[in-house]
Protein backbone atom coordinates (compact mmCIF):
# COMPACT_ATOMS: atom_id res chain seq x y z
CA UNK A 1 0.00 0.00 0.00
CA UNK A 2 1.28 3.33 -0.89
CA UNK A 3 0.81 6.89 0.83
CA UNK A 4 0.02 8.95 -2.22
CA UNK A 5 1.49 12.49 -2.36
CA UNK A 6 0.47 15.02 -4.96
CA UNK A 7 3.74 15.09 -7.61
CA UNK A 8 4.66 18.44 -6.66
CA UNK A 9 5.27 17.38 -2.83
CA UNK A 10 7.20 14.22 -4.54
CA UNK A 11 9.52 16.73 -6.68
CA UNK A 12 10.27 19.04 -3.39
CA UNK A 13 11.43 15.48 -1.57
CA UNK A 14 13.55 15.08 -4.12
CA UNK A 15 15.23 18.36 -4.44
CA UNK A 16 16.01 18.18 -0.18
CA UNK A 17 19.24 16.60 -0.64
CA UNK A 18 20.23 19.02 -3.39
CA UNK A 19 19.20 22.34 -0.65
CA UNK A 20 20.97 20.74 2.29
CA UNK A 21 23.96 20.19 0.05
CA UNK A 22 23.94 23.74 -1.00
CA UNK A 23 23.35 25.00 2.61
CA UNK A 24 26.52 23.04 3.88
CA UNK A 25 28.72 23.85 1.26
CA UNK A 26 27.65 27.97 1.65
CA UNK A 27 28.15 27.98 5.27
CA UNK A 28 31.52 25.65 4.99
CA UNK A 29 32.52 28.74 2.71
CA UNK A 30 30.84 31.63 4.78
CA UNK A 31 33.07 30.41 7.58
CA UNK A 32 36.06 29.52 5.80
CA UNK A 33 38.18 26.31 5.05
CA UNK A 34 40.35 26.72 8.49
CA UNK A 35 39.90 28.74 11.88
CA UNK A 36 42.38 31.19 12.93
CA UNK A 37 43.76 31.15 16.59
CA UNK A 38 40.81 33.19 18.02
CA UNK A 39 42.97 34.57 20.54
CA UNK A 40 46.95 34.21 21.93
CA UNK A 41 47.34 35.65 25.03
CA UNK A 42 50.42 37.92 25.76
CA UNK A 43 53.33 35.54 26.67
CA UNK A 44 54.10 37.72 29.25
CA UNK A 45 50.83 36.69 31.10
CA UNK A 46 52.48 33.34 31.02
CA UNK A 47 55.59 34.20 31.81
CA UNK A 48 53.57 36.17 35.23
CA UNK A 49 51.80 32.97 36.01
CA UNK A 50 55.06 30.75 36.05
CA UNK A 51 56.99 33.58 38.26
CA UNK A 52 54.02 33.01 40.79
CA UNK A 53 53.94 29.35 41.00
CA UNK A 54 58.06 29.42 41.77
CA UNK A 55 57.29 31.48 44.90
CA UNK A 56 55.13 28.35 45.97
CA UNK A 57 56.45 24.96 48.15
CA UNK A 58 54.43 22.79 45.61
CA UNK A 59 54.82 20.96 42.26
CA UNK A 60 53.05 22.19 38.85
CA UNK A 61 53.78 21.82 35.31
CA UNK A 62 54.61 24.27 32.80
CA UNK A 63 53.89 24.09 29.21
CA UNK A 64 55.92 26.60 26.96
CA UNK A 65 54.49 26.69 23.62
CA UNK A 66 56.92 29.09 22.66
CA UNK A 67 60.08 26.49 23.73
CA UNK A 68 58.15 23.40 22.53
CA UNK A 69 58.73 22.39 26.27
CA UNK A 70 57.17 21.35 29.28
CA UNK A 71 59.11 20.92 32.76
CA UNK A 72 58.10 20.10 35.98
CA UNK A 73 58.74 22.22 39.15
CA UNK A 74 58.79 22.19 42.74
CA UNK A 75 58.34 26.18 43.65
CA UNK A 76 61.35 26.89 41.95
CA UNK A 77 63.32 24.01 41.48
CA UNK A 78 63.33 22.30 38.31
CA UNK A 79 62.83 18.26 38.77
CA UNK A 80 61.78 16.69 35.03
CA UNK A 81 62.21 18.23 31.75
CA UNK A 82 60.17 16.58 28.53
CA UNK A 83 60.57 17.69 25.22
CA UNK A 84 57.18 18.01 22.94
CA UNK A 85 56.78 18.12 19.10
CA UNK A 86 53.78 19.31 16.96
CA UNK A 87 52.05 21.02 19.54
CA UNK A 88 48.15 22.21 18.14
CA UNK A 89 45.10 23.94 19.85
CA UNK A 90 41.61 22.99 19.00
CA UNK A 91 38.51 21.68 20.22
CA UNK A 92 35.87 18.95 19.12
CA UNK A 93 35.45 19.24 15.12
CA UNK A 94 31.79 19.60 16.29
CA UNK A 95 32.26 22.37 19.55
CA UNK A 96 34.99 24.10 16.69
CA UNK A 97 31.84 25.11 14.93
CA UNK A 98 30.41 27.66 17.52
CA UNK A 99 33.91 28.61 18.94
CA UNK A 100 37.44 29.18 17.16
CA UNK A 101 40.08 27.38 19.02
CA UNK A 102 42.29 30.22 20.67
CA UNK A 103 45.69 29.15 22.69
CA UNK A 104 44.46 28.66 26.20
CA UNK A 105 45.27 31.27 29.47
CA UNK A 106 47.95 30.35 31.60
CA UNK A 107 46.35 29.33 34.22
CA UNK A 108 46.47 27.74 36.89
CA UNK A 109 44.80 24.74 35.79
CA UNK A 110 44.27 22.72 38.37
CA UNK A 111 44.33 18.80 37.41
CA UNK A 112 40.66 16.51 38.00
CA UNK A 113 41.18 13.41 35.94
CA UNK A 114 44.21 11.28 34.07
CA UNK A 115 43.33 8.74 31.09
CA UNK A 116 44.68 6.09 31.45
CA UNK A 117 44.54 5.73 35.36
CA UNK A 118 47.35 4.66 37.13
CA UNK A 119 47.76 1.51 38.76
CA UNK A 120 48.51 1.88 42.94
CA UNK A 121 49.48 -1.09 45.18
CA UNK A 122 48.69 -1.10 49.06
CA UNK A 123 49.58 -3.96 50.40
CA UNK A 124 49.00 -4.70 54.14
CA UNK A 125 51.98 -6.78 56.05
CA UNK A 126 51.06 -9.26 58.08
CA UNK A 127 53.26 -9.31 61.57
CA UNK A 128 55.50 -12.29 61.79
CA UNK A 129 55.22 -15.29 64.86
CA UNK A 130 57.89 -15.22 67.02
CA UNK A 131 60.18 -18.19 65.42
CA UNK A 132 57.91 -19.09 62.71
CA UNK A 133 58.68 -18.08 59.20
CA UNK A 134 56.36 -15.43 57.57
CA UNK A 135 53.04 -17.64 56.39
CA UNK A 136 52.41 -14.75 53.95
CA UNK A 137 55.83 -14.85 52.67
CA UNK A 138 55.75 -11.24 53.08
CA UNK A 139 59.46 -11.04 53.31
CA UNK A 140 59.98 -12.31 50.19
CA UNK A 141 57.31 -10.61 48.37
CA UNK A 142 58.77 -8.21 45.49
CA UNK A 143 56.13 -5.80 44.09
CA UNK A 144 56.22 -5.29 39.96
CA UNK A 145 58.72 -2.32 38.80
CA UNK A 146 56.85 0.90 38.31
CA UNK A 147 57.16 -0.03 34.42
CA UNK A 148 55.38 -3.15 34.59
CA UNK A 149 52.78 -1.73 37.08
CA UNK A 150 52.36 1.30 34.77
CA UNK A 151 53.96 0.61 31.66
CA UNK A 152 54.75 3.68 28.89
CA UNK A 153 51.35 4.45 27.44
CA UNK A 154 50.57 5.43 23.62
CA UNK A 155 48.54 7.57 25.19
CA UNK A 156 47.98 10.45 28.22
CA UNK A 157 45.24 12.59 28.66
CA UNK A 158 44.95 15.03 31.90
CA UNK A 159 41.56 17.05 31.66
CA UNK A 160 41.69 20.37 33.89
CA UNK A 161 39.23 22.37 35.16
CA UNK A 162 37.61 24.93 33.36
CA UNK A 163 37.22 23.13 30.02
CA UNK A 164 41.16 22.81 29.02
CA UNK A 165 42.68 18.89 28.16
CA UNK A 166 46.27 18.22 27.63
CA UNK A 167 46.73 15.46 25.19
CA UNK A 168 49.42 13.67 24.85
CA UNK A 169 50.45 10.85 22.16
CA UNK A 170 53.62 9.12 22.10
CA UNK A 171 55.93 9.55 18.59
CA UNK A 172 55.72 6.00 17.85
CA UNK A 173 52.20 5.44 18.46
CA UNK A 174 50.98 2.94 15.73
CA UNK A 175 47.67 4.71 14.82
CA UNK A 176 47.87 8.79 14.21
CA UNK A 177 44.14 8.93 15.16
CA UNK A 178 43.65 11.49 18.19
CA UNK A 179 41.18 10.33 20.23
CA UNK A 180 37.89 12.52 20.85
CA UNK A 181 38.05 15.54 22.57
CA UNK A 182 35.13 16.30 25.57
CA UNK A 183 32.69 18.37 23.87
CA UNK A 184 33.40 22.30 24.30
CA UNK A 185 36.95 21.42 25.67
CA UNK A 186 39.76 23.46 24.87
CA UNK A 187 42.82 20.96 23.65
CA UNK A 188 46.27 20.82 23.47
CA UNK A 189 47.47 18.10 21.61
CA UNK A 190 50.91 17.36 21.82
CA UNK A 191 54.04 14.43 20.64
CA UNK A 192 56.45 13.29 23.38
CA UNK A 193 58.87 10.15 22.59
CA UNK A 194 57.57 6.89 24.54
CA UNK A 195 60.17 6.74 27.13
CA UNK A 196 59.47 10.56 28.11
CA UNK A 197 55.26 9.84 28.41
CA UNK A 198 56.51 7.09 30.40
CA UNK A 199 58.18 8.99 32.63
CA UNK A 200 55.40 11.51 33.38
CA UNK A 201 52.57 9.23 33.45
CA UNK A 202 54.12 7.33 36.42
CA UNK A 203 55.48 10.45 38.05
CA UNK A 204 52.85 13.51 37.25
CA UNK A 205 51.62 14.52 40.61
CA UNK A 206 48.37 14.31 41.47
CA UNK A 207 48.04 17.97 42.56
CA UNK A 208 50.40 19.13 40.01
CA UNK A 209 48.56 22.62 38.43
CA UNK A 210 49.23 23.03 34.76
CA UNK A 211 50.85 26.64 33.60
CA UNK A 212 50.50 27.67 30.04
CA UNK A 213 52.86 29.97 28.70
CA UNK A 214 52.19 31.28 25.09
CA UNK A 215 54.18 31.30 21.96
CA UNK A 216 56.09 34.52 21.38
CA UNK A 217 54.00 36.87 19.07
CA UNK A 218 55.32 37.85 15.58
CA UNK B 1 -0.68 5.56 -12.19
CA UNK B 2 3.05 5.25 -11.30
CA UNK B 3 3.51 9.53 -11.74
CA UNK B 4 1.41 9.83 -8.78
CA UNK B 5 3.94 7.47 -6.15
CA UNK B 6 5.79 9.53 -4.09
CA UNK B 7 9.66 8.67 -4.45
CA UNK B 8 12.08 9.23 -2.37
CA UNK B 9 15.02 11.64 -2.99
CA UNK B 10 17.59 10.07 -6.00
CA UNK B 11 20.78 8.62 -5.30
CA UNK B 12 22.33 11.69 -6.65
CA UNK B 13 20.85 14.10 -4.55
CA UNK B 14 22.49 11.67 -1.67
CA UNK B 15 25.76 11.63 -3.39
CA UNK B 16 25.57 15.72 -3.51
CA UNK B 17 24.72 15.54 0.22
CA UNK B 18 27.71 13.37 0.92
CA UNK B 19 30.08 15.31 -1.02
CA UNK B 20 29.06 18.21 0.91
CA UNK B 21 29.36 16.80 4.47
CA UNK B 22 32.90 15.15 2.95
CA UNK B 23 34.08 18.43 1.58
CA UNK B 24 33.17 20.30 5.07
CA UNK B 25 34.78 17.54 7.10
CA UNK B 26 37.69 17.55 6.02
CA UNK B 27 38.96 21.49 5.10
CA UNK B 28 37.34 22.21 8.33
CA UNK B 29 40.48 21.86 10.82
CA UNK B 30 39.35 21.94 14.34
CA UNK B 31 43.37 21.99 15.35
CA UNK B 32 45.38 24.75 14.33
CA UNK B 33 48.80 24.18 14.75
CA UNK B 34 51.18 25.92 15.76
CA UNK B 35 54.30 26.75 14.21
CA UNK B 36 57.12 24.52 14.63
CA UNK B 37 59.91 26.00 16.82
CA UNK B 38 62.38 26.21 14.35
CA UNK B 39 60.10 28.20 12.05
CA UNK B 40 59.02 30.85 15.06
CA UNK B 41 60.86 33.43 17.07
CA UNK B 42 62.87 31.83 19.53
CA UNK B 43 61.46 31.95 22.72
CA UNK B 44 63.55 32.47 25.60
CA UNK B 45 63.87 29.58 27.81
CA UNK B 46 61.20 30.40 30.60
CA UNK B 47 63.28 29.16 33.38
CA UNK B 48 65.50 32.25 33.28
CA UNK B 49 62.64 33.89 34.94
CA UNK B 50 63.24 31.59 38.27
CA UNK B 51 64.18 33.45 41.34
CA UNK B 52 65.37 31.96 44.34
CA UNK B 53 66.51 28.85 42.22
CA UNK B 54 68.68 26.16 44.37
CA UNK B 55 72.71 27.92 44.19
CA UNK B 56 74.98 24.02 43.24
CA UNK B 57 73.38 20.50 42.96
CA UNK B 58 70.51 19.57 44.80
CA UNK B 59 68.54 16.64 45.08
CA UNK B 60 65.61 14.94 43.19
CA UNK B 61 63.82 11.95 43.71
CA UNK B 62 61.21 10.57 41.42
CA UNK B 63 59.05 8.00 43.15
CA UNK B 64 56.31 7.10 40.40
CA UNK B 65 59.79 5.80 38.50
CA UNK B 66 62.38 5.18 41.00
CA UNK B 67 64.97 7.50 40.22
CA UNK B 68 67.17 9.84 42.08
CA UNK B 69 68.42 12.70 40.20
CA UNK B 70 71.81 15.03 41.48
CA UNK B 71 70.47 18.37 39.48
CA UNK B 72 72.67 21.87 38.98
CA UNK B 73 69.91 23.72 37.70
CA UNK B 74 69.34 22.60 33.70
CA UNK B 75 72.11 19.88 34.53
CA UNK B 76 71.52 16.35 35.90
CA UNK B 77 75.00 15.16 37.65
CA UNK B 78 73.61 12.01 38.41
CA UNK B 79 70.49 9.60 37.02
CA UNK B 80 70.63 6.64 39.73
CA UNK B 81 67.59 4.05 39.82
CA UNK B 82 66.74 3.72 43.30
CA UNK B 83 64.25 2.08 45.80
CA UNK B 84 61.97 4.00 47.55
CA UNK B 85 58.61 3.38 49.82
CA UNK B 86 56.34 0.31 49.23
CA UNK B 87 52.91 2.00 50.52
CA UNK B 88 52.65 -1.16 52.48
CA UNK B 89 50.56 -0.51 55.91
CA UNK B 90 51.35 -2.59 58.83
CA UNK B 91 49.05 -2.86 61.85
CA UNK B 92 50.72 -4.12 65.08
CA UNK B 93 48.97 -6.99 66.62
CA UNK B 94 46.65 -6.48 69.92
CA UNK B 95 43.76 -4.19 70.73
CA UNK B 96 45.69 -0.62 70.98
CA UNK B 97 47.80 -1.75 68.45
CA UNK B 98 49.57 0.83 66.30
CA UNK B 99 49.49 1.29 62.34
CA UNK B 100 52.42 2.23 60.14
CA UNK B 101 52.16 3.16 56.54
CA UNK B 102 55.78 2.76 54.54
CA UNK B 103 55.71 5.18 52.43
CA UNK B 104 57.89 8.13 50.91
CA UNK B 105 57.32 11.53 51.75
CA UNK B 106 56.56 13.79 48.83
CA UNK B 107 58.04 17.55 49.41
CA UNK B 108 60.90 20.09 49.70
CA UNK B 109 63.05 19.24 51.99
CA UNK B 110 66.94 19.40 53.05
CA UNK B 111 69.88 17.14 54.09
CA UNK B 112 69.58 17.36 57.31
CA UNK B 113 73.27 15.57 58.26
CA UNK B 114 75.53 13.02 56.81
CA UNK B 115 76.50 10.08 58.69
CA UNK B 116 79.56 7.82 57.66
CA UNK B 117 79.33 3.80 58.20
CA UNK B 118 76.12 4.66 59.69
CA UNK B 119 73.79 2.46 62.30
CA UNK B 120 70.90 1.68 62.24
CA UNK B 121 68.90 2.01 65.35
CA UNK B 122 65.77 -0.52 64.66
CA UNK B 123 62.42 1.46 65.16
CA UNK B 124 59.79 -0.27 66.36
CA UNK B 125 58.16 -1.15 63.76
CA UNK B 126 60.84 -3.19 62.44
CA UNK B 127 60.49 -5.26 65.19
CA UNK B 128 56.88 -5.73 65.29
CA UNK B 129 56.76 -6.70 61.15
CA UNK B 130 59.18 -8.93 62.33
CA UNK B 131 57.53 -10.52 64.63
CA UNK B 132 59.88 -9.84 67.83
CA UNK B 133 59.63 -8.08 71.01
CA UNK B 134 60.36 -4.47 70.69
CA UNK B 135 63.38 -4.19 72.80
CA UNK B 136 64.01 -1.44 75.46
CA UNK B 137 67.28 -0.55 75.20
CA UNK B 138 68.49 1.36 72.47
CA UNK B 139 71.33 -0.94 72.14
CA UNK B 140 69.39 -4.16 71.14
CA UNK B 141 68.39 -1.54 68.41
CA UNK B 142 71.43 -1.28 66.47
CA UNK B 143 71.94 -2.75 63.22
CA UNK B 144 75.10 -1.32 61.72
CA UNK B 145 75.71 -2.50 58.11
CA UNK B 146 72.35 -2.13 57.00
CA UNK B 147 72.30 0.97 55.96
CA UNK B 148 75.27 1.10 53.68
CA UNK B 149 78.39 3.27 53.81
CA UNK B 150 76.51 6.67 53.92
CA UNK B 151 73.16 8.11 55.00
CA UNK B 152 71.95 11.45 54.59
CA UNK B 153 69.20 12.41 57.07
CA UNK B 154 66.61 14.22 56.06
CA UNK B 155 64.24 14.37 59.18
CA UNK B 156 61.53 12.48 61.34
CA UNK B 157 63.65 8.95 60.79
CA UNK B 158 63.72 9.54 57.16
CA UNK B 159 67.22 8.70 55.15
CA UNK B 160 68.77 8.46 52.09
CA UNK B 161 71.54 5.67 52.27
CA UNK B 162 72.90 2.80 50.77
CA UNK B 163 71.76 -1.05 51.10
CA UNK B 164 72.40 -4.41 51.38
CA UNK B 165 69.53 -5.33 48.49
CA UNK B 166 71.43 -3.81 45.31
CA UNK B 167 69.30 -6.97 43.25
CA UNK B 168 66.22 -4.74 44.65
CA UNK B 169 66.84 -1.45 43.29
CA UNK B 170 64.09 0.14 41.17
CA UNK B 171 61.35 -1.38 43.05
CA UNK B 172 59.54 -0.02 45.65
CA UNK B 173 59.82 -1.93 48.39
CA UNK B 174 61.32 0.13 51.48
CA UNK B 175 59.97 1.38 54.78
CA UNK B 176 59.80 4.84 53.45
CA UNK B 177 63.62 5.56 53.17
CA UNK B 178 65.57 5.85 49.60
CA UNK B 179 67.98 3.49 49.28
CA UNK B 180 70.56 3.99 46.62
CA UNK B 181 73.24 1.51 45.24
CA UNK B 182 76.90 2.10 46.45
CA UNK B 183 78.58 3.91 43.32
CA UNK B 184 76.16 5.97 42.81
CA UNK B 185 75.58 6.97 46.27
CA UNK B 186 79.50 7.44 46.70
CA UNK B 187 78.97 9.79 43.66
CA UNK B 188 76.47 11.28 45.51
CA UNK B 189 78.09 12.54 48.74
CA UNK B 190 80.70 13.50 46.84
CA UNK B 191 78.56 16.37 45.30
CA UNK B 192 76.13 17.20 48.62
CA UNK B 193 76.45 17.84 52.37
CA UNK B 194 74.24 19.07 54.93
CA UNK B 195 72.31 22.02 53.76
CA UNK B 196 71.45 20.50 50.53
CA UNK B 197 67.61 20.37 49.04
CA UNK B 198 66.23 17.49 48.25
CA UNK B 199 62.64 17.42 46.32
CA UNK B 200 60.89 14.27 46.17
CA UNK B 201 57.85 13.82 43.86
Amino acid sequence: MHTLLPLRSARALRAVPFAVAAAVLVAAVARGSAPELATVPPRSEGEAAFTARTALDAPFLVLDLGAARMDLYHGPALLRSFEVFEPEVGRSRWAAWSAAPGVPGPGPWTPEEMSPTRQRETRVVRPQEAGLPDPSGSVEWIPPRPEELNPDPTSLRVRYAGGLTLHLRAEDAPSRRWELAADGDLVIRLRMSRPQLGLLFRSLPDSAVLVVVSPPSG
Amino acid sequence: MAADRPRLPGAAGFVALAVAVAAVWTTSRPFVPLPAASDRATAEPIGRLVKGAPRGPYIVVDRGNNRLLLRSGADILLDAVVSTGSGAVLHEPGPDGRTWQFATPAGSFRVLDERVRPVWVRPDWAFVEAGLPIPERTADRRDPGALGEYALGLGDGYLIHGTLYERLLGYSVTHGCVRVGRDDLRTLVRRVGPGTPVFIF
